[in-house]
């Protein structure tokens, strides 16, 4: 009879733990919200972190933003041209852009630089008892740590996104006007046509789900590290998969209900 | 005063601490011995609230800290100093940062005034000009002496010190020992001194307690320590593999 | 000079915040600075189609928009506000037109032929302009196609009238079987002359040898005779305005000729339905042709007067009556879709067009291009083999062979997909042919996402004449993202060791609306 019943067991182990995880990540994340009204905002370390999170991740972002549109413009020109209306290029990469694409791949890159960097960062922190150095200094860590990192990721996903999207977007005419040698005016012009502004800011909205996602999840992982160099390891890597996770699955609910 | 009444706590079904009962005097350095892994540092983090107890108070000038909300805890720890086993600097700021960091999270003191105190603090210690240094370029020592300083920057009423000599060579052990007695001579803080170094536990304690299979079953003045009839205290004290103390048993 | 933190972060954030400013008053067509304008009206009889913020235009450039509308007098007075920079004189003319069959209104405003523009003074803030009804009203056009249908309604019940009786599907039957043994025998046919045909081929092979040679002989010749044919074409060249000159004058006149028998076409129209009578007769002609040959063999006559296949048409018919009467509920879907296989490196595109009679159920028809080896995809190799020497005598074979392969490989083969699909609930299960094999499939639409996420899964090369290839399976998930496109990804050949793979893909998809928005160029629907 245990045999028969074990299975059952450990499925409802793992739903529990599903829960947990994610209880525990929504108390974190109210904790973290609650302190931004407790204490003030502490600038230095959120201009360090928008730092960390918007400049220094420009060139992966643009890098990102570029060869995803000029694919976007190679594959839709494969498929257009066989109904000849090559003319919605434009409109197909920067919708898949602005929509889509910009946002996702932005929150991916993110996560892969910035919030790994994070988790490891907390993470070596809580194993040298750095985060209890800063109780004991009745500084509260998710004030001082998560807080400027929430806010940082929140403020710059959906400003590295425009950059993204429109990087994407000229790589994408890149290679409609000079390398697919089509008329570059139709390409901005059906974009003008086709696009709408609530196309745009329910790409940026997504972005802030995204940043709030990636900051909250990296740095609770973070805290909850333990078992020393090894454990900050498995829980960057923890934070990484989640994070990704989490915004593919925030991606589908979003845009279900925003488009 | 800080006293800590039928503590007891356990993790993952093993009891760690087990109806511990302690008074710690005001203005006294008391030194907590036993042997490692025993639960003296889990003791520390209970006297910081950074653990909660499973039943049991822990009082401090009266006040039970287990009830409070955080910000009442975090007013209680400003009367704290803390000194880490391996000085849990933070390495990404510098030397004169790590000191300053709790000036500048808790008063509002102009830069000139912070830069007075880390530096009287930073020769009080020994390390002065050391300051511009990074926490990963300086040695084990000096960063406990860095530990040091931080802890007592804000002027503490409680300094604890979680196993400040470990790891040291004899003489650096010796140095830091010394610090502790002329920094308490200075600032007249209530000292509790965690530590399986009985030579310096003689020389920095006014109290010695001893912590063995989570209660207190010894405390008094070095003197009396020395002189002990307890088996355990007797065999500890005397660093001898013969006596009650069993290998097996961490 | 240094910047700080902070500053780098401020310029950063309001460069990039200004981008977006810039493009969302570019795309949401929001404009700072209006351009100064002045108001015009004119009246209509009436204003249908056209609201305020319409489009005013002057020879298809757009001039301004509608500001207001009102009723005067049981008349629409439209007011217009017209960019200072373009002129509107009095004698200019307004009418509400319609940009395509299906597009949407706008008012134009055009100067009237034969008159003079540029003497006149130039119309004013708050004055009226004169209106004209619309060239083209699109009511009358409608009307217009209804009285077409009327027409081909009469002619078609007249087909029926010589089809539709039984004597006349009969013949049909007849004449469908004789079709039949017709494309049996020619395939024999084929079939027995597959090594004469194998013959020629070779010797064509031959001949283009020679003549390969020959071109090397006659180079000079040739280069001669392109020179020739050069001259020609310059003669030509010069000739050819001339000649369209003439050609002009031609359907000039065909015109003209057109013009003047317009009432001889509509007679001749008429007499359709009688022609159509005398086609019966034809009819009765071939079903005597065919009856001929049915003597022969008198139990296949029997089989094709068997009531159960009379009643299976008339069952169709039946069918075809119901479809004609749900002709609104009927859809034409369009989608075409890429596919690109990890593992062979190679790609599957095909088009598809799904005729959908009702929500039920759907027949899909398609075209795929697949790569070699895919399903039961093989190359066309053909080998010609010439022997040059005959066998010396004793010897068993032959000295010396000359072999000479052509092989004739396809990067890409032309595959056919002909299937019915049903619907249950999420579920649309499909069979028929696909890639030109037999195969069947399940589609799984995850509820409350608007079908826009399906799971499928495709079984074929059930009767593939290979024997070395066995049934293809593969399923994957494909999202549709955004209104006609989808992404496409998943696992081909799930249950072969050497060839199974990943793929992913994409591609667009229209339905007939979206495809008469395509042909008459209207702004596409928002969903």
């Amino acid at each position: 009879m245990d045999e028969l019943l074990s299975p059952f067991e450990g499925i409802g182990k793992y739903i529990l733990k599903i829960i947990d995880e994610l209880g525990s990540l929504i108390i974190y994340l109210w904790e973290s919200v609650l302190s931004i009204f407790r204490y003030s905002i502490n600038f230095g370390n959120l201009i360090d972190q928008m730092i960390f999170i918007g400049m220094d991740s420009f060139y992966v972002i643009g890098l990102t933003g570029l060869f995803t549109g000029m694919v976007l413009s190679l594959q839709a020109y494969y498929a257009a041209k066989i109904v000849g209306v090559t003319y919605m290029i434009g409109p197909t990469v920067a919708l898949s852009m602005t929509r889509e694409l910009g946002p996702v791949l932005t929150a991916l890159m993110i996560t892969a630089r910035c919030g790994s960097s994070m988790a490891s960062e907390i993470g070596t922190m809580k194993v040298t008892e750095q985060i209890d150095a800063l109780e004991v200094m009745a500084v509260d860590p998710y004030y001082y740590l998560s807080i400027p990192r929430i806010l940082a990721a929140m403020i710059m996903l959906p400003i590295m996104t425009i950059l993204c999207s429109l990087i994407g977007i000229i790589g994408g005419y890149i290679v409609y006007a000079y390398v697919l040698g089509l008329n570059h005016m139709v390409y901005i012009e059906k974009i003008y046509q086709y696009m709408k502004l609530s196309d745009i800011y329910n790409g940026l909205l997504k972005a802030v789900f995204f940043g709030i996602i990636i900051a909250t999840i990296s740095t609770f992982k973070g805290f909850e590290t333990t078992g020393g160099s090894k454990g900050v390891g498995r829980f960057t890597t923890q934070a990484v998969v989640l994070s990704s996770i989490y915004i593919l699955f925030a991606d589908y609910i979003l845009t279900s209900i925003l488009f | 005063m800080i006293v800590l009444e039928r503590l007891t706590k356990s993790f993952n079904g093993i009891k760690v601490l087990n109806n511990l009962n302690i008074r710690f005097d005001d203005q006294k350095i008391t030194v907590v011995i036993g042997r490692s892994g025993g639960g003296k540092s889990v003791m520390l983090k209970h006297i910081i609230g950074l653990i909660r107890p499973d039943s049991g108070r822990v009082l401090i000038n009266g006040i039970n800290i287990n009830t409070l909300k955080k910000k009442e805890l975090n007013e209680i720890r400003k009367k704290f100093g803390m000194v880490f086993q391996d000085g849990a600097l933070f390495d990404s700021i510098n030397i004169f940062e790590n000191i300053a960091f709790p000036v500048r999270q808790h008063t509002k003191l102009k830069e000139s005034e912070i830069k007075d105190r880390v530096y009287s603090i930073l020769s009080d210690v020994g390390l002065s000009g050391q300051e511009l240094k990074m926490p990963a370029e300086i040695s084990g020592g000096m960063r406990k002496r860095v530990g040091v300083a931080r802890a007592l920057i804000l002027n503490p009423e409680i300094v604890l010190f979680d196993e400040p000599t470990t790891g040291l060579d004899p003489i650096m052990s010796d140095a830091i020992n010394n610090l502790i007695i002329s920094m308490h001579n200075k600032f007249k803080f209530t000292g509790i001194i965690i530590s399986h170094n009985i030579e310096g536990a003689y020389k920095t304690g006014d109290v010695i307690a001893m912590l063995y299979d989570g209660s207190i079953i010894e405390i008094g003045s070095p003197a009396e320590i020395k002189s002990s009839k307890n088996p355990v205290v007797n065999q500890f004290v005397t660093g001898s593999m013969n006596g009650p103390i069993n290998f097996n048993m961490i | 000079m240094k910047i700080n933190k902070e500053t780098k972060v401020g310029i950063f954030t309001v460069i990039v915040l200004l981008i977006l400013a810039y493009f969302s008053f570019r795309v949401g067509k929001i404009h700072i600075f209006k351009p100064p304008t002045y108001t015009i009206s004119a009246y209509f009889k009436s204003a249908n189609g056209i609201g305020v913020g319409t489009t005013v235009t002057m020879a298809g450039i757009k001039i301004g928009t509608v500001k207001k509308i009102e009723l005067t007098n049981g008349m629409a007075r439209v007011y217009m506000a017209i960019e200072s920079k373009y002129k509107v004189y009095p004698q200019y003319v307004a009418s509400i037109r319609s940009m395509s069959l299906l597009g949407e209104s706008y008012v134009s405003i055009s100067p009237v032929s034969g008159t003079s523009v540029s003497r006149t003074k130039e119309l004013l803030n708050g004055e009226t302009i004169k209106s004209e009804i619309s060239p083209q009203s699109m009511s009358a056009l409608i009307m217009k196609f209804a009285k077409t249908a009327d027409d081909l309604e009469k002619v078609s019940r007249s087909l029926r009238k010589s089809v539709g009786t039984k004597t006349g599907e009969r013949h049909i039957k007849a004449i469908l079987y004789n079709i039949a043994m017709l494309s049996k025998n020619l395939n024999r046919l084929v079939y027995i002359n597959q090594r004469n045909v194998n013959v020629i081929m070779s010797n064509f092979a031959s001949i283009s040898k020679h003549i390969n040679g020959l071109t090397l002989k006659n180079d000079a010749a040739i280069t001669r005779t392109i020179h020739n044919f050069n001259a020609i074409s310059y003669n030509l060249k010069e000739e050819l305005p001339a000649i369209t000159e003439n050609i002009k004058g031609l359907s000039q006149n065909l015109n003209h000729i057109v013009a003047k028998n317009r009432n001889n076409i509509n007679e001749s129209l008429k007499n359709i339905s009688v022609d159509t009578k005398k086609l019966q007769l034809s009819l009765n002609e071939i079903y005597g042709i065919s009856s001929k040959i049915n003597h022969g063999q008198g139990t296949i006559g029997k089989l094709v007067n068997r009531n159960s296949v009379y009643n299976n048409l008339n069952g169709s018919l039946k069918g075809i009556n119901t479809l004609v009467s749900g002709y609104s509920q009927f859809q034409v879907k369009m989608n075409m879709k890429s596919r690109y296989l990890a593992r062979s490196k190679s790609s599957i595109t095909q088009v598809n067009v799904k005729l959908q009679p009702s929500p039920g159920h759907y027949y899909e028809l398609g075209v795929a291009s697949v790569p070699m080896g895919y399903g039961n995809t093989f190359g066309q190799t053909q080998t010609t083999t010439y022997t040059t020497n005959s066998p010396p005598s004793g010897e068993f074979y032959p000295s010396s062979v000359t072999t000479n392969t052509t092989q004739y490989t396809y990067s890409n083969s032309i595959k056919f997909n002909a299937l019915i699909a049903k619907n249950f609930y999420n579920f649309t299960l499909l069979a028929g042919l696909l890639y030109s094999t037999g195969g069947v499939g399940v589609n799984y639409y995850i509820p409350g996402t608007n079908k826009n996420i399906k799971l499928y899964a495709r079984a074929f090369g059930f009767n593939s004449n290979n024997g070395s290839v066995s049934e293809y399976v593969n399923a994957g998930i494909a999202y549709t993202f955004y209104r006609h496109l989808f992404l496409d990804a998943g696992y081909d050949d799930i249950f072969s060791n050497h060839n199974r793979s990943i793929y992913i893909g994409g591609g667009v998809k229209f339905t007939d609306k979206d495809l008469k928005y395509l042909i008459v160029g209207g702004k596409m629907p928002t969903p």
